[in-house]
């Protein structure tokens, strides 16, 4: 039952002219191929994965949903239409599992999920003194902020503003994958990035001082 | 536009996320207003800040563990399940609480159809007595002997009970007859109480509680009560001795 991992080359000659290899291993992956299931997941694994990092802040957490989001997959493909963008949908079923996993892990408030730290102590402040020699270390640190920054926002505004400015979907599309309106995303962004840039400024100035 | 109403399009207009007229309208402050501007280049910070908010780097390893561990569940899922599997099932988080759940909407349905239905039963029996009725009923009694030959008059419409006056309709029987002494034929069942009373001829012996000449020898004295139920297919015939028999000495079995 365990399906290879091989990268599986798709004759140009099957392939009618208006499907592309994509929309071909989907057709046989709802077939019951698990061949091409396995390579759907090879080509969608990173960001399945990148994205329920962004949502959940650690590893651990990110593996678990993206696991689940494969299962969903696997169970639903054959209802996926496809006249709609895969990777679209992939996204919203990796959003709704995220949720799922918030809820479970904080039933009574999601608004603060800590991010893990790359670095030891997880410090947020910024040194702001310090020269651009260390870039490495200070692009860390930009990571650890905006990380602790997203890791503030209610689930919606997080999903919203990470698949908009971090994922570079739309506002319709975004909109299309929360399965909600194009004015309510403006709205969930526009309070996303006045957040960030709060939080950002508030420890800035905090690392400043000290 | 003043300066409150574009910082609150800034955040949009930071990500081209305006319409294109008022995305011209901030464009044209921001170029007569410094703290707008500099608000302005906050959000673009934060736009840039963005990009950095990439995952760590995850090897191919744990790429292929979850692959692996996908397929793994897919197989599992795919068999049929264990005894164990099952009845574990039933205790996940939600069939706990659907479980209970189901079983409380069901006890309450009960109840409620219970409590329906015992509103809807009278207490026929107890309840519905209105009266001792001895003998032949009083507009029969009252009444002459019509000569041989001649036809009854016809009651008037008006003068029938209600229900009576539309044959066709099905209704309960008259609860306030439902409940007659009568001593002539104690092994006739009559259907409805209304015709219980014509079997009592002027030539029977005038049924009272004190005189009742039942049983096979005619010395037995016996009170006879029908007792029509709600149901009128069930009717309750209750004999009793007019007196209690007075115990002798050889009854008591000394």
């Amino acid at each position: 039952m365990m399906a290879l991992a091989i990268e599986m080359t798709l004759p140009e000659d099957v392939l009618p002219e208006h499907k592309s290899a994509l929309a071909y291993l989907i057709e046989r992956a709802a077939a019951g191929d698990n061949t091409a299931f396995e390579q759907i997941m090879i080509h969608s694994q990173q960001r399945v994965m990148a994205m329920s990092w962004r949502m959940l802040g650690n590893e651990a957490d990110a593996r678990d949903a993206s696991q689940e989001v494969f299962l969903r997959i696997y169970k639903y493909l054959k209802r996926y239409d496809p006249n709609q963008d895969f990777f679209a949908w992939v996204y919203r079923i990796t959003v709704n599992v995220c949720r799922d996993a918030l809820k479970k892990r904080r039933r009574h408030d999601n608004r603060i999920v800590p991010f893990e730290s790359d670095a030891d102590g997880g410090s947020l402040e910024i040194a702001a003194a310090q020269d651009d020699v260390e870039q490495t270390f200070l692009s860390t640190q930009r990571r650890e902020l905006i990380a602790q920054a997203i890791g503030t926002l209610p689930y919606k505004e997080r999903a919203s503003i990470v698949l908009r400015d971090v994922e570079g979907f739309s506002t319709e599309a975004v909109a299309e994958i929360l399965q909600s309106s194009a004015t309510t995303v403006r709205s969930q962004i526009s309070s996303a990035r006045k957040k960030i840039k709060d939080y950002c400024r508030h420890a800035i100035t905090s690392g400043r001082r000290k | 536009m003043n300066c409150t109403q574009i910082e609150e399009l800034l955040p949009l207009y930071a990500g081209h996320d305006l319409a294109k007229s008022r995305e011209q309208l901030v464009t044209t402050h921001l170029q007569s207003c410094p703290a707008c501007s500099f608000a302005a280049a906050g959000y673009r910070d934060v736009r840039e800040l963005m990009q950095d908010f990439v995952p760590p780097g995850f090897g191919d390893e744990v790429y292929a563990e979850i692959r692996k561990n996908v397929w793994q569940r897919i197989e599992k899922g795919s068999r049929p399940r264990s005894f164990f599997e099952s009845m574990a099932v039933w205790f996940q988080p939600r069939l706990a609480w659907a479980a209970p759940a189901a079983l409380l909407i069901i006890v309450s349905l009960a109840g409620l159809y219970f409590i329906i239905t015992e509103f809807n039963v009278r207490p026929a029996i107890l309840v519905s007595i209105p009266k001792w009725e001895v003998g032949p009923p009083r507009d029969m009694r009252d009444s002459v002997p019509l000569p041989a030959g001649e036809a009854p008059p016809k009651q008037r419409q008006a003068d029938m009970p209600k229900r009576q006056q539309k044959p066709d309709r099905m209704v309960a029987p008259d609860r306030g007859n439902s409940l007659v002494a009568t001593g002539a034929q104690p092994s006739r069942l009559p259907i409805r109480a209304s015709e219980t009373l014509p079997l009592q001829s002027p030539e029977s012996p005038i049924i009272g509680t004190d005189n009742v000449d039942f049983g096979a020898g005619g010395t037995e004295k016996t009170l006879r009560m029908e007792i029509q139920t709600k149901d009128p297919n069930i009717r309750i015939i209750w004999f009793a001795p007019r007196e209690p028999k007075p115990m002798t000495v050889h009854s008591k079995g000394t």
